[in-house]
């Protein structure tokens, strides 16, 4: 009789505990929505809220708009803002995965080395434009080079730690080594550029969200769709694996099958975001940690509330970057640092705390 | 239902084999020791039968069941393993932590009956006031409980014990063997243990497996197990054997 | 500090242009600290070079390395390539750089190198050579002359230095009188215009250029309004929804060398148009003046901020800008002009581009 007592007064708390875990997914939906509009209505033109609410209803009914005005908000200022939407919930996925994975805090999705490999393609498209002129890819010849080359990097790594019969540490390690190569190929190529090539290299380097259209924003929905649904059908497993190798095995989840999965899948959404918006620091570092800290490792819930996480962190800085020295735009990732840090360190204090 | 093993070699990547052509037959209801000293190939052989390591050779058969050809899924259904407590572990709540165990039989969404079975896992092992614990922060008694706990929601019926008991105090290995010994006399279910305390071995196996150095040397009834002549022959000592069947639980040591 | 420097420099080259000139005391210089830097008979006359380091003149130079391949082709230009022993890596233009020895990098090139050719002096990339690199090489008793070449307001003075230094000093006159003469008529046809507004843009997209750059001051001779002239970052990335809204009357863009779409070897109009096309199917960028009306200019990076570009970019600017004022002048023909008498080439290629 008592255990009864107990056990339902157990049953409750935990209830109230998942109940949590829905209810911080609830508000960081709400939050963003909010946010999306907020971001949508400011920037350095004179667009605002009420001119974006014309443009969406001149769709619908006779309101006139301004060309200029509904180009603004349709071509740049919507696909940006759903850019940086889905590529910080991209990021911050993979790096969600990544660190339960690895079962190591410090695990960004770039610690494998995508984003070196990445920059490698980008730098050689860069300066090599002319030369590659003939593969008729045109604008899109960086991102491009720069998605096969994260590719490729990623082969690598996987093919070294194959070796290995794919034990996490010399996966970590191998891909650590990997991008250390290919940064330093990217820094040789930095060096043999002259002064008219540099500044774009450093440009792309730094990550930024301008300039890119809806094709693109499909582009990272599809990719980051597809890889969220794997993911969160995979939550339990990626709850055992997190286990390790051995226990995961012996609760029946085939932990090889899951890292090669994992891998695929965190490669693919880093790759596709870097292509486009270049390297953006943090996101994927910082934001399922916010996440871990606030709900738990539940994956069930941690992977739709770290891609809001990252959704949120990547669209606020993304906001201040081209609005805070308007029209002069920052690199993002200055920003996402610039709020990223002092809201994890006054997480880890406070947990410190308790 | 018994679990046959025929002729099981195992060897790492750097070619040293450690199990070498073991063959065994556990019967079905028993509790199995198996003992030997440090790197005799016992964890490694029970690591064999839920497949966490492949072994190199042989054959692992558990009720019409080919453990070396099954997915890892259908083994789970059928073994449950209770892993040696680490250091490092992943926080969380006990709760969450037994649930893992479960994996098999979870949808997407946690149901009525897997909280059922979790909460029952833990009366039972009277940890229930834990369940919302942080399971990083537990003791290593009340941690080995909890993955007791975790092995007994698989629904299995052969149970892996590896070393359950080597970092615990007289009275919580005393708890987890009882616990052992419940599963196979309760529910006549199958278990395997590693073991490194011979009284323990002695006083609540069924049948007992002496390793040394990758080989089986001797498996059978713990009395004619574990005489003087084979440990002096196994682990380089002399000892002296009595027998007392001793009533409280609490002095059950039997010297040996 | 950079726009100081730029001033002392000009007014000392201002000086020191007139005292070399035929009538040493039409120099009357109401300025107090100036007035001291003025040569006299007995002092040697020295030139300062963006460093502010003083150089005593002649210098007799037979030997020398040049860091910085601007410099490198104006050395060319006053007909002196034959003094130079090597060049930094990334200079190889006009062709007689091939037969250069190469020093390494433009900012951080080989010292040891350096040293061991022993050359009379070293000319560096003013904003970019390493200045430890710089001091190892004067610590050697080898004079290192900084210059940038690539500030318009700036570089005639440069050519000034680089033509005492290296005693061409007829040639470095005539040179700049002839880029001052391209740059008066493009200031006497549009005296009058009402400037239009123009978005600048370099290699990089969306990067622009704001106050004291080369790009500014190029637009500045042109007599057209920059957007973003009084932006505080020398090369800030601009938004693109403010270019949009700011709509923008002509748009400038420059293209580097390096990317081979566009200059004197190539003649296949196929790349630029893509680049021109790519421009101007950017996001909302149908809906901005420039783009209706086909005012966008298309620039090869050798009439940008460089010597030749100082006087030809705003010419061609100017004609893009206000056609009507330039009917009778064809941009190509002074471009022509310029390479056949300073370069002995003829004009080939690919060198501005509009639609």
């Amino acid at each position: 009789m008592k255990n009864a007592l107990h056990i339902e007064r157990e049953l409750e708390k935990y209830n109230a505990h998942q109940a949590k875990g829905r209810r911080l997914i609830a508000t960081l939906f709400v939050l963003l929505i909010v946010c999306i509009i907020v971001s949508a209505s400011v920037g350095s033109s004179s667009v605002n809220f009420e001119i974006v609410l014309k443009t969406l209803c001149s769709y619908f009914s006779g309101v006139a708009v301004e060309d200029v005005y509904r180009s603004i908000v349709m071509d740049v200022r919507l696909p940006r803002v759903f850019c940086a939407v889905f590529a910080g919930a991209s990021l911050s996925m993979a790096g969600l995965i990544m660190q339960g994975v690895f079962q190591n805090p410090l695990v960004s999705p770039y610690t494998l080395g995508v984003s070196n490999g990445a920059s490698f393609g980008a730098s050689l498209a860069i300066i090599m434009s002319a030369k590659l002129s003939f593969l008729g890819f045109g604008i899109y010849l960086t991102p491009i080079f720069a998605f096969i080359f994260s590719m490729l990097t990623m082969l690598l790594v996987y093919t070294i730690s194959k070796l290995t019969n794919h034990d996490t540490r010399t996966l970590i390690l191998s891909g650590v080594a990997i991008g250390y190569l290919f940064s330093a190929l990217v820094s040789a190529l930095k060096y043999i550029s002259d002064v008219q090539s540099l500044p774009e290299l450093v440009f792309w380097s730094m990550g930024s969200l301008s300039g890119l259209k809806w094709n693109v924003v499909f582009l990272l929905l599809m990719v980051f769709a597809v890889c969220f649904v794997i993911s969160i059908c995979k939550g339990w497993n990626l709850n055992v694996m997190a286990l390790g190798y051995e226990e995961s095995t012996a609760l029946g989840v085939d932990y090889r099958k899951m890292l090669v999965l994992s891998f695929v899948v965190t490669t693919i959404l880093t790759a596709t975001s870097v292509a486009f918006t270049g390297v953006i620091g943090f996101v994927g570092l910082i934001a399922p940690h916010v996440t871990r800290m606030l709900i738990g490792g539940d994956y069930r819930y941690c992977i739709p509330a770290s891609a809001l996480m990252g959704s949120l962190l990547l669209l606020i800085s993304d906001t201040l970057a081209r609005t805070m020295f308007s029209p002069v735009e920052i690199p993002v990732g200055i920003i996402t640092s610039f709020i990223g840090v002092p809201f994890f360190l006054y997480l880890i204090v406070r947990r410190r705390k308790v | 239902m018994p679990l046959t093993v025929k002729n099981v070699s195992f060897s790492y990547n750097t070619g040293k084999e450690i199990l070498k052509n073991i063959s065994l037959c556990i019967e079905d209801g028993q509790l199995v020791s198996i003992v030997g000293p440090n790197g005799s190939g016992k964890t490694t052989l029970v690591k064999c039968l839920n497949r966490i390591h492949t072994p190199s050779s042989g054959t692992i058969v558990f009720n019409e069941m080919d453990i070396m050809r099954a997915n890892p899924s259908k083994i789970a259904k059928k073994i449950g393993y209770v892993p040696q407590i680490s250091s490092e572990c992943t926080s969380g709540s006990v709760i969450d932590y037994i649930m893992l165990g479960r994996r098999q039989y979870l949808g997407w969404k946690i149901r009525s009956d897997d909280l059922n079975a979790v909460m029952s896992a833990m009366e039972r092992l009277d940890i229930v006031e834990l369940a919302n614990a942080d399971f990083a922060k537990l003791s290593g008694g009340q941690k080995q409980k909890v993955l007791v706990a975790r092995a007994l929601v698989q629904e299995a019926d052969v149970f892996l014990f590896d070393e359950p008991t080597s970092n615990l105090d007289i009275k919580n290995q005393l708890e987890i063997m009882e616990i052992a010994k419940s599963i196979v006399k309760k529910e006549h279910k199958t278990v395997v243990m590693v073991v490194h305390d011979l009284n323990m071995a002695a006083h609540y196996s069924d049948k007992v497996a002496l390793m040394d150095a990758g080989n089986i040397l001797c498996y059978g009834k713990p009395e004619e197990i574990l005489t003087a002549q084979n440990i002096k022959q196994v682990y380089d000592v002399d000892v002296g054997i009595t027998r007392e069947n001793l009533i409280n639980p609490f002095a059950k040591a039997c010297s040996i | 500090m950079k726009k100081l420097l730029s001033i002392a420099i000009a007014a000392i080259m201002l000086l020191s242009f007139a005292a070399c000139g035929q009538n040493p005391d039409a120099v009357t210089s109401p300025d107090e600290e100036t007035s001291s830097a003025a040569p006299s008979p007995e002092v040697p006359e020295t030139i300062t070079d963006s460093h502010e380091n003083e150089f005593t003149l002649p210098m007799n130079l037979n030997r020398i390395i040049v860091l910085n391949s601007g410099v490198y082709e104006m050395i060319c230009v006053l007909g002196k390539d034959d003094i130079v022993i090597g060049v930094n890596d990334s200079t190889n233009y006009p062709a007689s750089a091939e037969t250069k020895e190469k020093f390494g990098d433009w900012k951080e090139p080989n010292v040891e190198k350096i040293l061991e050719a022993k050359p009379d002096a070293v000319i560096g990339y003013a904003s970019y050579l390493s200045s430890g690199i710089a001091q190892q090489i004067t610590d050697a008793g080898i004079p290192v002359i900084m210059l940038d070449f690539y500030v318009p307001s700036e570089i005639p003075g440069e050519v000034e230095i680089l033509g005492k230094m290296l005693d061409a000093e007829e040639r470095a006159e005539e040179f700049i009188s002839d880029i001052e003469d391209i740059q008066k008529l493009v200031a006497e046809r549009t005296k009058d215009v009402d400037p239009i507004t123009v978005y600048y843009e370099g290699y990089t997209d969306y990067k622009s250029v704001g106050k004291g750059s080369g790009g500014t001051e190029l637009m500045e001779l042109a007599n057209v309004k920059s957007l973003t002239a009084d932006q505080n970052v020398e090369y800030p990335e601009i938004s693109d929804e403010w270019v949009l809204e700011a709509n923008p009357q002509m748009i400038i863009k420059l293209v580097s060398s390096t990317k081979e779409i566009m200059g004197d070897k190539i003649t296949d109009t196929a790349a630029v148009k893509g680049l021109y096309s790519s421009i101007v199917s950017r996001p909302g960028w149908n809906n901005i003046d420039a783009v209706k009306n086909g005012k966008m200019l298309i620039l090869y990076s050798r009439i940008g901020t460089n010597p030749l570009g100082t006087a030809m970019a705003p010419l061609y600017i100017a004609k893009t800008a206000y056609p009507d004022k330039f009917e009778d002048i064809d941009p190509d023909e002074y471009l022509g002009n310029m390479l056949k008498k300073y370069w002995g080439d003829e004009l080939t290629g690919i060198w501005s581009y509009t639609e």
